[in-house]
C-alpha cells in the first residue's frame, strides 16, 4: 500500500438538512460530488469563498462529519467517523490544526498539558520519557521549553498557532489538515508560521490539505491547489498553473478581485452578483448566473463535470471543452 | 501639496487607558493632516492603535476609561478633542461619517433596513433643522436615493428587508448609505471589508472609490491589508505601537519603503503574482508593553538597524525627501535596506 496516492476522495458528498421557514425542510449541499487524490509529500491548498464547502471537506477527511454519499480512502483504508473504534488509531495519522489557536487550546491545561494528551492517550508515555518528547516537540516547533508550564493566555497568537502545531505533529501524523491556520494572525506573524510550515513538512515528511480563503498564502506554501464554488471543485492543478494561467472564469475573477500591495495596480473587472444560496442552487454550472464568459442555454442545463481538457488541465467548464 | 488649511489636523495626539495596572499609552504623539478629497489609508498589525485613532476623531471611545493626555484634533474651525458633546452631535454622521467593519453588527436585526436608514435621515434633519439639505424630499425618498447611490438593486424592496435576509455585502452597502445619508465631508472607513469574501470586497472597494470620485469625500480608510488600502487611497500612514512611523504617497511606499518596520511589513506579504514561492521573512519579536513603553523608539526591540540614540530618544516624524515622512533616526539621509530573519 506504500505507494498508492495517501488519500483518495471519491464523489464525496456532505448533504445538511436544515429547517427553512415554518415547517419547510431543505437540503444544504456543502459538498456535492468532489474527487481528490493527495500523493505522499504533496501539498494541496483549498481554496474558495465563504459557503463553497472547503472546510466541511477538512472536516469529512479528519472524520469529524460523516459523508453522505463517496468515499474517503486514506492509505487505501476507509476513514472511519469519529466515536468508533477505528478511527481512534486514525488519530496518529490524520491531525488537524484549527483556525483560531486561542479557543483550540484549553485555557485551563498549561502548554505541557496540552501537548503530553495525545502522546499519553495513543503511545502511553509517562513522566521524564514524556516530558522528555514534548521538550523535543517544542524544539520542533522552535518555542523555548519555558513555555511549557505557562497558560494559553500568556502567549502570543503566533506562539499558541506553533503549540498547536506542536500537539499535531506529536504522535507523527502523515497527513496534516491545516484548517485557515494563519488567518487569526498579523501578516508578520503569519510569514513566521508559514515558512516554518513549509520546512516542517520537508522534516517530517508531512502531506498537507492546507484550506484557506486566501489565495497567496495557499500560493506561498502549496505544490497543488484545487478552486471549490458552491460544493465543487471547479479547477485543479499545480499552483502555478491555475494561478498563472487559470482556465475556469472563477478562477480568473478570483485571482483578479485579491487587491495587491503593489503601486499602480491596474483597475480589475469585479465581478456582479452574490453568492447564491446553498440551499437553492441554480440549475446547471452553479456560477452561471455571475459568469462573465456564460456562453449560452447549456451552461443553464447542463453541470459541466470536472475532467481533463485537451490541453491537459483540469476544469469543470463547457467554454473548456471546445478548444480555445 | 498644502493647499489651505487642512481639513483634519492631528497633532502631537496621545490617549491613555486607564486600566488597574496603570495607564495604558496607546496613542504616542500621532500627527496625521488631511485636504478636503484626500483619501488616506491608514495600515498597521494588531494593536497599533489604528481603530482607536478614528475613534477618537469621532470620540466614540467610552471616557473613561479612555483619556486624551496631549495633543489635538483640528477639524475645520472646531478642536473635537475639547468640543462639547452638543457640538459633537452635529459632527458624527453629518460632518464625519463612519463605515464600520462587522455589517451584521451594526445593523439592528428586529427592525428593517427602511427603518433604521429613515431614523438616521431624520436625526440629521433633526440636528440641522434650518438646514437646504432636505431638498423638498420625504425622508423615503431620499432613502431609496442613498440606496440608489450604493448601487442596491431593487432599493424599494430592500427598504422592507431584515438585515438577515441580506447578504454581507449587501449589508455593508445598506452601512455605506448610512453614512452618506448626512452628507459628511470626511468618511472614516475602518476595516469595511474583512468580514467580505474576496469577491464581494472588490465590489465595495469599487463602489468607496467610485464615491469618493463622485462626491469629492476625505476619506480615512484602515485596514491591515496593505492591498486594500493601495487600491483606494492616495496616501498611505502605517502606523506600529501608537506611533506613526511612515506616511508616504502609495507608490512611494511601496516601490521605496523606509521606515525598518515598514520594510519589515512589506517583506511578510505572500505575493500572489510576481514570484510566488520567494522566501517570507517575519518580524521577529513583539510589540511593546504599552503599560511601560520604551523611552525612544518603540520598534527599538524588534529592528535590526537600531542605533544607540533610538533607545532614548523617540524619532520625530521627519521628511525624507518628495513628501515621504518617516520617523526613524536614520532619516534623513541615504535608504537603508532593514534585514529580517
Amino acid at each position: 500500500m506504500a505507494d498508492g496516492p495517501l488519500l483518495q476522495v471519491k464523489a464525496l458528498a456532505k448533504h445538511f438538512d436544515i429547517r427553512s421557514g415554518r415547517f419547510g425542510k431543505a437540503v444544504l449541499k456543502a459538498v456535492d460530488g468532489i474527487d481528490v487524490t493527495l500523493q505522499r509529500g504533496e501539498s494541496l491548498g483549498l481554496v474558495g469563498e465563504s459557503g463553497s464547502g472547503k472546510s466541511t471537506v477538512a472536516r469529512l477527511v479528519t472524520g469529524l462529519h460523516r459523508p453522505t454519499a463517496g468515499e474517503i480512502l486514506f492509505d487505501g483504508v476507509p476513514v472511519p467517523a469519529v466515536g468508533t473504534r477505528d478511527r481512534h488509531r486514525l488519530g496518529r495519522d490524520i491531525q488537524m490544526v484549527f483556525q483560531d489557536p486561542h479557543s483550540s487550546l484549553n485555557p485551563r491545561k498549561t502548554i505541557f498539558g496540552s501537548i503530553a494528551e495525545p502522546l499519553t492517550i495513543h503511545e502511553g508515555l509517562r513522566g521524564s520519557r514524556l516530558r522528555a518528547r514534548v521538550e523535543e516537540l517544542l524544539e520542533t516547533v522552535q518555542l523555548d521549553r519555558r513555555f511549557m508550564y505557562r497558560f494559553p493566555h500568556e502567549l502570543s497568537g503566533g506562539q499558541k498557532q506553533r503549540v498547536c502545531i506542536a500537539r499535531a505533529v506529536a504522535l507523527n501524523p502523515k497527513l496534516l489538515v491545516l484548517d485557515e491556520p494563519t488567518s487569526a494572525l498579523d501578516v508578520s506573524v503569519q510569514a513566521q508560521i508559514l515558512e516554518f510550515l513549509r520546512e516542517l513538512q520537508g522534516r517530517l515528511d508531512l502531506t498537507y490539505l492546507f484550506i484557506s480563503h486566501n489565495l497567496a498564502v495557499v500560493r506561498h506554501v502549496c505544490s497543488n491547489v484545487a478552486v471549490m464554488y458552491m460544493g465543487r471543485i471547479v479547477e485543479a492543478g499545480p499552483t502555478d498553473d491555475v494561478f498563472d494561467k487559470p482556465r475556469h472564469p472563477y478562477t480568473e475573477v478570483l485571482l483578479a478581485s485579491v487587491p495587491e500591495a503593489v503601486a499602480r495596480q491596474e483597475q480589475s473587472p469585479a465581478l456582479g452578483g452574490d453568492i447564491p444560496s446553498p440551499i437553492a442552487l441554480p440549475p446547471g454550472c452553479p456560477f452561471n448566473p455571475r459568469c462573465p464568459k456564460k456562453i449560452g442555454a447549456i451552461c443553464e442545463e447542463a453541470e459541466p463535470a470536472l475532467a481533463v481538457r485537451p490541453d491537459r488541465r483540469v476544469v469543470a467548464c463547457h467554454l473548456t471543452e471546445t478548444a480555445r | 501639496m498644502t493647499l489651505g488649511p487642512p481639513l483634519l489636523s492631528i497633532e502631537d495626539l496621545s490617549l491613555d487607558f486607564d486600566t488597574f495596572d496603570g495607564a495604558l499609552h496607546v496613542l504616542d504623539g500621532i500627527n496625521l493632516a488631511l485636504q478636503a478629497g484626500e483619501t488616506v489609508g491608514i495600515v498597521g498589525e494588531t494593536g497599533c492603535g489604528k481603530s482607536v485613532t478614528v475613534r477618537s476623531i469621532l470620540r466614540l471611545l467610552p471616557m473613561p476609561p479612555a483619556r486624551f493626555s496631549g495633543g489635538s484634533i483640528r477639524f475645520k474651525e472646531c478642536d473635537l478633542t475639547t468640543a462639547s458633546e452638543r457640538d459633537m452631535r452635529r459632527i458624527r454622521g453629518i460632518e464625519i461619517a463612519l463605515i464600520p467593519q462587522d455589517p451584521m453588527s451594526y445593523l439592528n436585526p428586529v427592525f428593517t433596513v427602511g427603518q433604521q436608514l429613515t431614523d438616521v435621515i431624520r436625526a440629521h434633519r433633526r440636528a440641522l433643522p434650518n438646514n437646504d439639505r432636505r431638498g423638498g424630499k420625504t425622508v423615503r425618498e431620499r432613502a431609496i436615493e442613498l440606496l440608489a447611490q450604493v448601487h442596491l438593486p431593487h432599493p424599494e424592496k430592500q427598504l422592507d428587508a431584515y438585515p438577515h435576509e441580506l447578504s454581507g455585502g449587501m449589508r455593508q452597502r445598506i452601512l455605506i448609505a448610512m453614512a452618506l445619508a448626512g452628507k459628511p465631508s470626511l468618511l472614516i472607513a475602518d476595516e469595511p471589508t474583512t468580514a467580505l469574501d474576496v469577491t464581494i470586497q472588490a465590489q465595495i472597494l469599487r463602489l468607496i472609490g467610485e464615491l469618493v470620485d463622485r462626491l469629492g469625500l476625505a476619506v480615512i480608510l484602515i485596514s491591515h491589508d496593505i492591498g486594500v488600502v493601495a487600491k483606494v487611497c492616495r496616501r498611505i500612514v502605517v502606523m506600529y505601537a501608537g506611533t506613526v512611523v511612515e506616511d508616504a504617497l502609495v507608490e512611494d511606499l511601496l516601490d521605496r519603503p523606509l521606515h525598518p518596520y515598514t520594510q519589515g511589513l512589506l517583506a511578510a506579504i505572500p505575493r500572489l503574482r510576481a514570484g510566488g514561492r520567494c522566501h517570507l521573512s517575519g518580524i521577529p519579536g513583539n510589540i511593546p508593553n504599552l503599560l511601560a513603553p520604551p523611552a525612544g523608539c518603540r520598534f527599538y526591540d524588534r529592528c535590526p538597524l537600531r542605533m544607540d540614540i533610538c533607545l532614548t530618544q523617540k524619532p520625530p516624524l521627519v521628511d525624507a525627501g518628495g513628501g515621504q515622512r518617516v520617523a526613524c533616526h536614520r532619516y534623513p539621509g541615504p535608504r537603508q535596506e532593514a534585514r529580517y530573519g
